[in-house]
Protein backbone atom coordinates (compact mmCIF):
# COMPACT_ATOMS: atom_id res chain seq x y z
CA UNK A 1 0.00 0.00 0.00
CA UNK A 2 0.92 3.12 -1.10
CA UNK A 3 2.39 6.06 1.80
CA UNK A 4 -0.88 7.55 2.09
CA UNK A 5 -1.63 11.54 4.05
CA UNK A 6 -5.04 12.25 5.60
CA UNK A 7 -5.90 15.68 4.58
CA UNK A 8 -7.91 16.28 7.68
CA UNK A 9 -4.62 15.45 10.11
CA UNK A 10 -1.96 17.53 8.39
CA UNK A 11 -0.61 20.57 10.21
CA UNK A 12 1.38 23.10 8.82
CA UNK A 13 4.48 23.70 11.18
CA UNK A 14 7.25 25.82 11.42
CA UNK A 15 9.59 23.21 10.02
CA UNK A 16 7.26 22.18 7.42
CA UNK A 17 6.72 26.02 6.22
CA UNK A 18 10.69 26.48 6.20
CA UNK A 19 10.82 22.90 3.97
CA UNK A 20 7.76 24.09 1.67
CA UNK A 21 9.54 27.53 1.17
CA UNK A 22 12.62 25.89 0.47
CA UNK A 23 10.95 23.52 -2.44
CA UNK A 24 9.15 26.41 -4.08
CA UNK A 25 12.19 28.68 -3.87
CA UNK A 26 11.93 28.41 -7.62
CA UNK A 27 8.33 30.42 -6.86
CA UNK A 28 10.06 33.17 -4.78
CA UNK A 29 12.71 33.97 -7.79
CA UNK A 30 9.95 34.11 -9.83
CA UNK A 31 7.81 36.48 -8.15
CA UNK A 32 10.57 39.09 -7.15
CA UNK A 33 11.58 39.06 -11.37
CA UNK A 34 8.08 39.53 -12.02
CA UNK A 35 7.53 42.84 -9.91
CA UNK A 36 11.16 43.83 -11.07
CA UNK A 37 10.13 43.13 -14.30
CA UNK A 38 6.88 44.89 -14.15
CA UNK A 39 8.50 47.58 -12.23
CA UNK A 40 11.42 48.56 -15.07
CA UNK A 41 9.65 47.20 -18.73
CA UNK A 42 8.74 50.39 -20.71
CA UNK A 43 9.94 52.79 -18.71
CA UNK A 44 13.00 54.67 -20.22
CA UNK A 45 14.73 55.64 -17.35
CA UNK A 46 13.95 52.30 -15.51
CA UNK A 47 16.45 51.62 -12.46
CA UNK A 48 17.13 55.45 -12.31
CA UNK A 49 13.66 56.36 -11.11
CA UNK A 50 14.35 54.08 -7.78
CA UNK A 51 17.42 56.38 -7.66
CA UNK A 52 14.83 59.68 -7.88
CA UNK A 53 12.60 59.22 -5.10
CA UNK A 54 15.43 59.01 -2.54
CA UNK A 55 17.14 62.11 -4.02
CA UNK A 56 14.08 63.86 -3.67
CA UNK A 57 13.60 62.62 -0.27
CA UNK A 58 16.85 63.58 0.94
CA UNK A 59 16.74 66.50 -0.57
CA UNK A 60 13.27 68.16 0.90
CA UNK A 61 14.83 66.59 4.38
CA UNK A 62 18.05 68.11 3.70
CA UNK A 63 16.44 71.90 3.10
CA UNK A 64 14.09 71.53 5.85
CA UNK A 65 16.13 69.97 8.90
CA UNK A 66 19.88 71.56 7.81
CA UNK A 67 18.84 75.22 6.13
CA UNK A 68 15.55 76.29 7.77
CA UNK A 69 16.05 74.09 11.01
CA UNK A 70 19.52 74.74 11.51
CA UNK A 71 20.59 71.18 12.39
CA UNK A 72 24.38 71.05 14.12
CA UNK A 73 24.54 67.17 12.40
CA UNK A 74 27.81 67.39 10.14
CA UNK A 75 27.58 65.70 6.95
CA UNK A 76 23.47 65.91 7.24
CA UNK A 77 23.10 64.72 3.86
CA UNK A 78 24.87 61.01 4.71
CA UNK A 79 23.72 60.64 7.70
CA UNK A 80 19.55 61.09 6.22
CA UNK A 81 20.93 58.57 3.37
CA UNK A 82 21.63 55.84 5.74
CA UNK A 83 18.22 56.30 7.66
CA UNK A 84 15.78 56.69 5.09
CA UNK A 85 16.59 53.93 2.48
CA UNK A 86 16.25 51.34 5.09
CA UNK A 87 13.01 53.09 6.15
CA UNK A 88 11.92 53.41 2.27
CA UNK A 89 12.37 49.51 2.49
CA UNK A 90 9.90 48.99 5.20
CA UNK A 91 7.54 51.35 4.07
CA UNK A 92 7.27 49.74 0.36
CA UNK A 93 7.57 46.19 1.82
CA UNK A 94 4.53 46.28 4.65
CA UNK A 95 2.71 48.30 1.53
CA UNK A 96 3.30 45.84 -0.77
CA UNK A 97 2.64 42.72 1.44
CA UNK A 98 -0.44 43.97 3.19
CA UNK A 99 -2.02 43.34 -0.31
CA UNK A 100 0.22 40.43 -1.57
CA UNK A 101 -2.92 37.63 -0.49
CA UNK A 102 -6.11 39.42 -1.38
CA UNK A 103 -4.56 40.05 -4.66
CA UNK A 104 -3.74 37.07 -5.48
CA UNK A 105 -7.24 35.07 -4.41
CA UNK A 106 -7.91 33.24 -7.45
CA UNK A 107 -4.43 31.89 -7.22
CA UNK A 108 -5.27 31.05 -3.39
CA UNK A 109 -8.49 29.18 -4.44
CA UNK A 110 -7.43 27.05 -7.52
CA UNK A 111 -3.61 26.08 -6.66
CA UNK A 112 -1.78 24.43 -3.48
CA UNK A 113 1.17 26.50 -2.49
CA UNK A 114 2.84 27.78 0.51
CA UNK A 115 0.97 30.98 0.81
CA UNK A 116 3.96 32.44 3.17
CA UNK A 117 5.54 32.89 -0.46
CA UNK A 118 3.48 35.71 -1.62
CA UNK A 119 4.21 38.45 1.44
CA UNK A 120 7.80 36.87 1.26
CA UNK A 121 8.02 37.68 -1.95
CA UNK A 122 6.99 41.25 -1.54
CA UNK A 123 9.82 41.94 1.14
CA UNK A 124 12.63 40.05 -1.43
CA UNK A 125 11.46 42.42 -4.17
CA UNK A 126 12.02 46.00 -1.84
CA UNK A 127 14.82 44.58 -0.53
CA UNK A 128 16.92 43.81 -3.75
CA UNK A 129 15.42 47.53 -4.52
CA UNK A 130 17.12 48.84 -1.78
CA UNK A 131 20.42 46.95 -2.42
CA UNK A 132 19.98 48.26 -5.53
CA UNK A 133 20.18 51.56 -3.71
CA UNK A 134 22.62 51.53 -1.25
CA UNK A 135 25.52 49.76 -4.46
CA UNK A 136 24.63 52.87 -5.71
CA UNK A 137 24.48 55.92 -3.09
CA UNK A 138 27.06 54.19 0.03
CA UNK A 139 30.02 53.88 -2.00
CA UNK A 140 29.13 57.38 -3.42
CA UNK A 141 28.81 58.99 0.32
CA UNK A 142 31.83 57.20 1.72
CA UNK A 143 34.11 58.78 -1.33
CA UNK A 144 32.46 62.10 -1.09
CA UNK A 145 32.67 62.21 2.86
CA UNK A 146 36.60 60.64 2.93
CA UNK A 147 35.20 57.64 4.87
CA UNK A 148 38.12 55.16 5.56
CA UNK A 149 36.61 51.52 5.11
CA UNK A 150 36.59 50.08 8.83
CA UNK A 151 36.63 46.58 9.86
CA UNK A 152 33.26 47.27 11.76
CA UNK A 153 31.19 47.83 8.25
CA UNK A 154 31.37 43.98 7.87
CA UNK A 155 28.65 43.80 10.18
CA UNK A 156 26.42 45.39 8.01
CA UNK A 157 25.35 42.50 6.40
CA UNK A 158 24.60 41.10 9.81
CA UNK A 159 22.03 44.01 10.65
CA UNK A 160 20.61 43.75 7.66
CA UNK A 161 19.62 40.58 7.50
CA UNK A 162 18.00 40.93 10.74
CA UNK A 163 15.90 44.03 8.99
CA UNK A 164 14.69 41.34 6.97
CA UNK A 165 13.54 39.16 9.33
CA UNK A 166 11.81 41.40 11.35
CA UNK A 167 10.14 43.04 7.93
CA UNK A 168 9.00 39.16 6.52
CA UNK A 169 7.68 38.76 10.62
CA UNK A 170 5.82 42.04 9.87
CA UNK A 171 4.97 41.43 6.47
CA UNK A 172 3.37 37.63 7.74
CA UNK A 173 0.74 39.25 9.66
CA UNK A 174 0.10 42.07 7.60
CA UNK A 175 -0.85 40.05 4.58
CA UNK A 176 -2.65 37.60 6.55
CA UNK A 177 -4.62 39.93 8.88
CA UNK A 178 -5.63 42.03 5.82
CA UNK A 179 -7.48 38.80 4.67
CA UNK A 180 -9.79 39.21 7.69
CA UNK A 181 -9.71 42.83 8.65
CA UNK A 182 -9.55 44.82 5.53
CA UNK A 183 -8.78 48.15 8.28
CA UNK A 184 -5.21 46.44 8.32
CA UNK A 185 -3.96 48.93 5.30
CA UNK A 186 -5.56 52.08 6.99
CA UNK A 187 -4.14 51.15 10.36
CA UNK A 188 -0.62 51.01 8.56
CA UNK A 189 -1.05 54.33 6.86
CA UNK A 190 -1.40 56.13 10.33
CA UNK A 191 1.36 54.11 12.13
CA UNK A 192 3.90 54.37 9.50
CA UNK A 193 3.95 58.18 9.91
CA UNK A 194 4.27 58.12 13.62
CA UNK A 195 6.64 55.03 13.35
CA UNK A 196 8.60 57.63 10.95
CA UNK A 197 9.31 60.48 13.77
CA UNK A 198 10.00 58.00 16.38
CA UNK A 199 12.77 56.70 14.68
CA UNK A 200 16.30 58.67 14.34
CA UNK A 201 16.23 59.17 10.70
CA UNK A 202 16.28 62.75 10.79
CA UNK A 203 17.66 63.89 13.81
CA UNK A 204 20.64 61.43 15.83
CA UNK A 205 19.50 59.35 18.59
CA UNK A 206 22.32 61.25 21.05
CA UNK A 207 19.49 64.33 20.39
CA UNK A 208 16.92 62.99 22.26
CA UNK A 209 16.26 63.66 25.81
CA UNK A 210 17.73 61.10 28.09
CA UNK A 211 14.56 59.81 29.47
CA UNK A 212 13.14 58.82 26.19
CA UNK A 213 16.30 57.59 24.37
CA UNK A 214 15.63 54.15 25.70
CA UNK A 215 12.01 54.71 24.19
CA UNK A 216 12.79 55.75 20.63
CA UNK A 217 15.89 52.81 20.21
CA UNK A 218 12.56 50.63 20.82
CA UNK A 219 10.67 51.49 17.90
CA UNK A 220 10.28 48.90 15.78
CA UNK A 221 13.28 50.42 13.06
CA UNK A 222 15.34 52.24 15.56
CA UNK A 223 18.10 49.48 16.17
CA UNK A 224 18.39 48.85 12.30
CA UNK A 225 18.87 52.36 11.55
CA UNK A 226 21.25 53.37 14.45
CA UNK A 227 23.10 50.01 14.07
CA UNK A 228 23.77 51.53 10.18
CA UNK A 229 24.71 54.89 11.10
CA UNK A 230 26.92 53.66 14.11
CA UNK A 231 28.94 51.75 11.12
CA UNK A 232 28.84 54.12 8.74
CA UNK A 233 28.35 57.73 10.30
CA UNK A 234 30.35 56.95 13.88
CA UNK A 235 32.64 54.63 12.66
CA UNK A 236 31.76 52.74 15.51
CA UNK A 237 31.23 49.00 16.25
CA UNK A 238 27.27 48.94 17.06
CA UNK A 239 26.44 49.03 20.41
CA UNK A 240 25.31 46.75 22.66
CA UNK A 241 21.58 47.81 22.95
CA UNK A 242 21.70 47.98 19.36
CA UNK A 243 22.95 44.33 19.06
CA UNK A 244 20.40 43.18 21.29
CA UNK A 245 17.61 45.11 20.67
CA UNK A 246 17.87 44.57 16.72
CA UNK A 247 18.74 40.55 17.37
CA UNK A 248 15.59 40.53 19.77
CA UNK A 249 12.70 42.48 17.34
CA UNK A 250 14.45 40.42 14.37
CA UNK A 251 13.97 37.08 15.69
CA UNK A 252 11.11 37.68 17.57
CA UNK A 253 8.92 39.37 15.26
CA UNK A 254 9.92 36.12 12.16
CA UNK A 255 8.72 33.86 14.95
CA UNK A 256 5.63 35.95 16.33
CA UNK A 257 4.94 36.29 12.73
CA UNK A 258 5.22 33.12 11.46
CA UNK A 259 3.16 31.58 14.58
CA UNK A 260 0.28 33.59 13.50
CA UNK A 261 0.37 33.10 9.80
CA UNK A 262 0.36 29.59 10.88
CA UNK A 263 -2.64 29.84 12.83
CA UNK A 264 -4.65 31.33 9.73
CA UNK A 265 -3.54 30.12 6.86
CA UNK A 266 -5.67 27.10 6.59
CA UNK A 267 -8.96 29.60 6.27
CA UNK A 268 -7.01 31.95 4.14
CA UNK A 269 -8.65 30.29 1.05
CA UNK A 270 -11.99 30.26 2.43
CA UNK A 271 -11.91 33.30 3.93
CA UNK A 272 -11.11 35.07 0.03
CA UNK B 1 -5.46 -1.40 -1.69
CA UNK B 2 -4.43 0.74 -4.25
CA UNK B 3 -6.80 3.66 -3.40
CA UNK B 4 -5.71 6.68 -4.88
CA UNK B 5 -8.10 9.01 -3.14
CA UNK B 6 -10.39 7.84 -0.27
CA UNK B 7 -13.11 9.74 2.05
CA UNK B 8 -14.44 8.69 5.06
CA UNK B 9 -17.53 10.29 6.60
CA UNK B 10 -15.92 13.61 5.13
CA UNK B 11 -17.43 17.11 5.82
CA UNK B 12 -16.57 20.19 4.96
CA UNK B 13 -18.60 22.98 6.18
CA UNK B 14 -18.23 26.57 5.86
CA UNK B 15 -19.87 29.80 7.43
CA UNK B 16 -21.57 32.40 5.45
CA UNK B 17 -21.20 35.36 7.21
CA UNK B 18 -24.35 37.62 6.55
CA UNK B 19 -22.99 41.70 6.65
CA UNK B 20 -19.68 40.04 7.20
CA UNK B 21 -17.17 43.39 9.27
CA UNK B 22 -14.36 42.82 7.64
CA UNK B 23 -14.01 46.27 8.50
CA UNK B 24 -14.02 48.12 11.68
CA UNK B 25 -16.55 50.75 11.38
CA UNK B 26 -19.14 47.70 10.64
CA UNK B 27 -17.99 46.15 13.94
CA UNK B 28 -18.18 49.45 15.70
CA UNK B 29 -22.01 49.98 13.57
CA UNK B 30 -23.23 46.39 15.18
CA UNK B 31 -23.00 47.28 18.54
CA UNK B 32 -25.98 49.60 17.92
CA UNK B 33 -27.92 48.17 14.72
CA UNK B 34 -29.26 45.00 15.17
CA UNK B 35 -29.66 45.30 11.80
CA UNK B 36 -25.67 45.27 11.09
CA UNK B 37 -24.93 42.62 13.43
CA UNK B 38 -23.06 39.49 11.39
CA UNK B 39 -24.96 36.47 11.40
CA UNK B 40 -23.34 33.31 11.02
CA UNK B 41 -24.80 30.64 8.94
CA UNK B 42 -23.57 27.13 8.50
CA UNK B 43 -23.47 25.74 5.06
CA UNK B 44 -22.13 21.93 5.18
CA UNK B 45 -20.71 21.76 1.26
CA UNK B 46 -20.05 18.44 1.95
CA UNK B 47 -21.31 16.08 4.31
CA UNK B 48 -20.36 12.40 5.85
CA UNK B 49 -18.72 11.39 2.31
CA UNK B 50 -17.25 8.12 1.73
CA UNK B 51 -15.85 6.89 -1.46
CA UNK B 52 -12.90 5.55 -2.61
CA UNK B 53 -11.38 6.18 -6.01
CA UNK B 54 -8.50 3.51 -7.00
CA UNK B 55 -5.30 4.52 -8.83
CA UNK B 56 -6.49 4.95 -12.42
CA UNK B 57 -9.78 5.52 -12.51
CA UNK B 58 -12.00 8.25 -13.75
CA UNK B 59 -14.44 9.17 -11.85
CA UNK B 60 -17.33 11.78 -12.78
CA UNK B 61 -18.50 14.02 -10.23
CA UNK B 62 -22.17 14.74 -10.91
CA UNK B 63 -24.73 17.02 -9.20
CA UNK B 64 -26.61 20.28 -9.36
CA UNK B 65 -24.88 23.87 -8.43
CA UNK B 66 -23.99 23.96 -4.88
CA UNK B 67 -23.63 20.21 -4.09
CA UNK B 68 -19.99 20.04 -3.38
CA UNK B 69 -18.39 19.01 -6.25
CA UNK B 70 -16.09 21.30 -6.32
CA UNK B 71 -15.25 21.82 -2.54
CA UNK B 72 -14.45 17.91 -3.01
CA UNK B 73 -12.22 18.90 -5.83
CA UNK B 74 -10.67 21.41 -3.73
CA UNK B 75 -10.48 19.08 -0.55
CA UNK B 76 -8.18 16.79 -2.49
CA UNK B 77 -6.04 18.96 -3.67
CA UNK B 78 -5.33 20.35 -0.05
CA UNK B 79 -6.84 24.01 -0.93
CA UNK B 80 -9.71 23.63 1.80
CA UNK B 81 -9.21 21.92 4.93
CA UNK B 82 -11.52 19.18 6.25
CA UNK B 83 -13.74 19.99 8.68
CA UNK B 84 -14.30 16.52 9.89
CA UNK B 85 -13.81 12.70 8.64
CA UNK B 86 -10.62 11.84 6.76
CA UNK B 87 -9.40 12.58 2.66
CA UNK B 88 -6.73 9.89 2.31
CA UNK B 89 -4.21 10.43 -0.49
CA UNK B 90 -0.98 9.68 -1.63
CA UNK B 91 2.30 11.54 0.06
CA UNK B 92 4.17 11.46 -3.19
CA UNK B 93 1.22 12.01 -5.64
CA UNK B 94 1.40 14.78 -7.92
CA UNK B 95 -1.85 16.49 -8.09
CA UNK B 96 -3.15 18.50 -11.25
CA UNK B 97 -5.60 20.66 -10.92
CA UNK B 98 -7.58 22.32 -13.36
CA UNK B 99 -10.09 24.21 -11.97
CA UNK B 100 -9.06 27.59 -13.56
CA UNK B 101 -6.90 27.80 -16.14
CA UNK B 102 -4.40 30.44 -16.80
CA UNK B 103 -4.95 31.40 -13.30
CA UNK B 104 -2.27 33.69 -11.65
CA UNK B 105 -1.00 34.59 -15.44
CA UNK B 106 0.64 38.38 -15.42
CA UNK B 107 -0.98 40.19 -18.27
CA UNK B 108 2.41 42.60 -18.93
CA UNK B 109 4.79 39.00 -18.69
CA UNK B 110 5.02 37.13 -21.96
CA UNK B 111 3.80 33.99 -22.84
CA UNK B 112 7.36 32.33 -22.18
CA UNK B 113 7.60 34.07 -19.24
CA UNK B 114 4.33 33.41 -17.87
CA UNK B 115 4.86 29.14 -18.72
CA UNK B 116 8.14 29.78 -15.89
CA UNK B 117 5.81 31.58 -13.35
CA UNK B 118 2.88 29.14 -13.71
CA UNK B 119 4.86 25.89 -13.30
CA UNK B 120 6.99 27.43 -10.36
CA UNK B 121 3.08 28.19 -8.59
CA UNK B 122 2.54 23.93 -9.33
CA UNK B 123 6.57 23.43 -7.58
CA UNK B 124 8.73 22.74 -10.47
CA UNK B 125 11.86 24.01 -10.79
CA UNK B 126 13.47 25.96 -13.31
CA UNK B 127 15.00 22.80 -15.02
CA UNK B 128 11.69 20.92 -15.10
CA UNK B 129 10.43 23.33 -16.59
CA UNK B 130 12.60 24.15 -19.29
CA UNK B 131 12.39 20.13 -19.72
CA UNK B 132 8.47 20.45 -20.65
CA UNK B 133 8.58 24.07 -22.07
CA UNK B 134 8.81 22.47 -26.07
CA UNK B 135 6.19 20.37 -25.15
CA UNK B 136 4.28 23.34 -23.42
CA UNK B 137 4.84 25.55 -26.79
CA UNK B 138 4.10 22.56 -28.98
CA UNK B 139 0.69 21.79 -27.66
CA UNK B 140 -0.71 25.37 -27.04
CA UNK B 141 0.22 26.17 -31.02
CA UNK B 142 1.39 29.31 -29.80
CA UNK B 143 4.92 29.17 -31.23
CA UNK B 144 4.78 32.66 -32.41
CA UNK B 145 3.09 33.83 -30.01
CA UNK B 146 5.57 33.18 -26.69
CA UNK B 147 7.52 36.58 -26.78
CA UNK B 148 4.40 38.79 -26.72
CA UNK B 149 2.79 39.58 -23.72
CA UNK B 150 -0.34 37.96 -22.64
CA UNK B 151 -2.21 40.86 -22.28
CA UNK B 152 -2.29 40.90 -26.29
CA UNK B 153 -3.93 37.05 -25.84
CA UNK B 154 -7.59 36.36 -26.64
CA UNK B 155 -9.29 34.46 -24.24
CA UNK B 156 -8.90 31.38 -26.70
CA UNK B 157 -5.19 31.69 -26.13
CA UNK B 158 -5.27 32.36 -23.11
CA UNK B 159 -6.68 29.14 -21.87
CA UNK B 160 -4.81 27.26 -24.61
CA UNK B 161 -1.89 28.38 -23.05
CA UNK B 162 -3.42 27.62 -19.47
CA UNK B 163 -4.20 24.21 -20.32
CA UNK B 164 -0.83 23.33 -22.20
CA UNK B 165 0.48 24.01 -18.98
CA UNK B 166 -1.90 21.90 -17.11
CA UNK B 167 -1.61 18.93 -19.55
CA UNK B 168 2.27 18.38 -19.51
CA UNK B 169 3.00 19.15 -15.40
CA UNK B 170 2.70 14.93 -15.58
CA UNK B 171 0.19 14.74 -12.60
CA UNK B 172 -0.55 11.20 -11.27
CA UNK B 173 -4.14 12.58 -10.01
CA UNK B 174 -5.73 15.55 -12.00
CA UNK B 175 -8.43 17.57 -11.00
CA UNK B 176 -10.92 18.32 -13.75
CA UNK B 177 -13.32 20.90 -13.09
CA UNK B 178 -16.09 22.28 -15.85
CA UNK B 179 -12.74 22.98 -18.43
CA UNK B 180 -15.22 22.03 -21.20
CA UNK B 181 -17.36 25.09 -20.42
CA UNK B 182 -14.76 27.25 -22.42
CA UNK B 183 -13.28 27.26 -25.45
CA UNK B 184 -14.12 26.74 -29.00
CA UNK B 185 -14.83 23.02 -30.47
CA UNK B 186 -11.12 22.56 -31.81
CA UNK B 187 -10.29 23.38 -27.74
CA UNK B 188 -12.60 20.95 -26.17
CA UNK B 189 -11.37 18.18 -29.02
CA UNK B 190 -7.93 18.60 -27.29
CA UNK B 191 -9.18 18.37 -24.27
CA UNK B 192 -10.64 15.58 -24.85
CA UNK B 193 -7.89 13.90 -26.28
CA UNK B 194 -5.40 14.95 -23.73
CA UNK B 195 -7.48 13.32 -21.13
CA UNK B 196 -7.86 9.88 -22.97
CA UNK B 197 -4.57 10.01 -23.01
CA UNK B 198 -4.15 10.57 -19.40
CA UNK B 199 -6.56 7.58 -18.73
CA UNK B 200 -4.40 4.74 -21.24
CA UNK B 201 -1.30 6.32 -18.89
CA UNK B 202 -3.54 4.96 -15.77
CA UNK B 203 -3.29 8.16 -14.13
CA UNK B 204 -6.93 9.08 -11.52
CA UNK B 205 -9.13 11.32 -12.90
CA UNK B 206 -11.69 13.06 -11.04
CA UNK B 207 -13.86 14.83 -13.48
CA UNK B 208 -16.66 17.51 -12.94
CA UNK B 209 -19.02 18.49 -15.71
CA UNK B 210 -22.48 19.08 -15.85
CA UNK B 211 -22.32 17.73 -19.64
CA UNK B 212 -23.41 14.53 -19.98
CA UNK B 213 -21.54 13.21 -23.41
CA UNK B 214 -18.38 14.66 -21.81
CA UNK B 215 -19.17 11.95 -18.94
CA UNK B 216 -19.72 9.69 -21.11
CA UNK B 217 -16.72 9.60 -23.15
CA UNK B 218 -14.36 10.00 -19.94
CA UNK B 219 -15.15 8.57 -16.86
CA UNK B 220 -15.62 4.80 -16.31
CA UNK B 221 -17.66 5.55 -13.16
CA UNK B 222 -19.63 8.26 -11.97
CA UNK B 223 -20.33 10.14 -8.30
CA UNK B 224 -23.83 11.91 -7.66
CA UNK B 225 -23.59 14.16 -5.28
CA UNK B 226 -26.70 16.09 -3.80
CA UNK B 227 -26.69 19.05 -1.00
CA UNK B 228 -22.98 17.97 -0.12
CA UNK B 229 -23.97 13.83 0.48
CA UNK B 230 -23.62 10.85 -1.54
CA UNK B 231 -26.82 10.21 -3.48
CA UNK B 232 -25.11 7.67 -6.05
CA UNK B 233 -21.94 5.42 -6.50
CA UNK B 234 -21.96 3.46 -9.78
CA UNK B 235 -21.97 2.83 -13.26
CA UNK B 236 -22.23 5.88 -15.65
CA UNK B 237 -25.26 5.43 -17.52
CA UNK B 238 -27.13 4.80 -14.53
CA UNK B 239 -25.43 7.70 -12.43
CA UNK B 240 -26.36 10.03 -15.33
CA UNK B 241 -29.74 9.02 -15.33
CA UNK B 242 -30.02 9.47 -11.67
CA UNK B 243 -28.82 12.88 -11.93
CA UNK B 244 -31.06 13.42 -15.34
CA UNK B 245 -33.78 12.87 -12.78
CA UNK B 246 -32.39 14.89 -9.94
CA UNK B 247 -32.52 17.49 -12.23
CA UNK B 248 -35.81 17.60 -13.64
CA UNK B 249 -37.22 16.74 -10.05
CA UNK B 250 -36.21 20.04 -9.04
CA UNK B 251 -37.30 22.13 -12.06
CA UNK B 252 -40.71 21.18 -11.86
CA UNK B 253 -40.43 22.30 -7.95
CA UNK B 254 -42.32 26.01 -8.14
CA UNK B 255 -39.83 28.37 -5.75
CA UNK B 256 -36.99 26.54 -5.97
Amino acid sequence: MTDMVDRAAERSTIWSTIAGLARYRELLKNLVLKDLKLKYRGSVLGFLWSLVNPLVMMGVYTIAFKYILGSKVEGFVFFLLLGILPWGFFVGSTNMATRSITDSSDLMKSVRFPSAVLPIATVLFNFAQYLLTIVVFLPLMLVAQGVPLAASMLLFPVFLGLQVLFTVGVALVLAAGTVFFRDVRHLLEVALPILFWVTPIVYPLSQVPGPFRPLVLLSPLSSYIVAYQQIFYYRQWPSAEVWIVGAVYGCGALLLGMRFFLAVEDRLSEQL
Amino acid sequence: MDGAITARDLSKRFLLRHNQAVELKVRFLALFHESKRETVEEFWAVRDLSVSISKGEAVGLVGRNGSGKSTFLKLVAGIYRPTSGHLFVPRDARIGTMIELGVGFEPELTGRENVFLSTSIHGLSRAETEAIYPAIVEYSGLDHFMDVPIKNYSSGMHMRIGFAISANLDPDILLLDEIFAVGDADFQQQCVRTIADFRNRGKTILFVSHEPEAVRSICDRVVVLDRGRLLFDGAVDEGLAQYADLSAQHSHQPGL
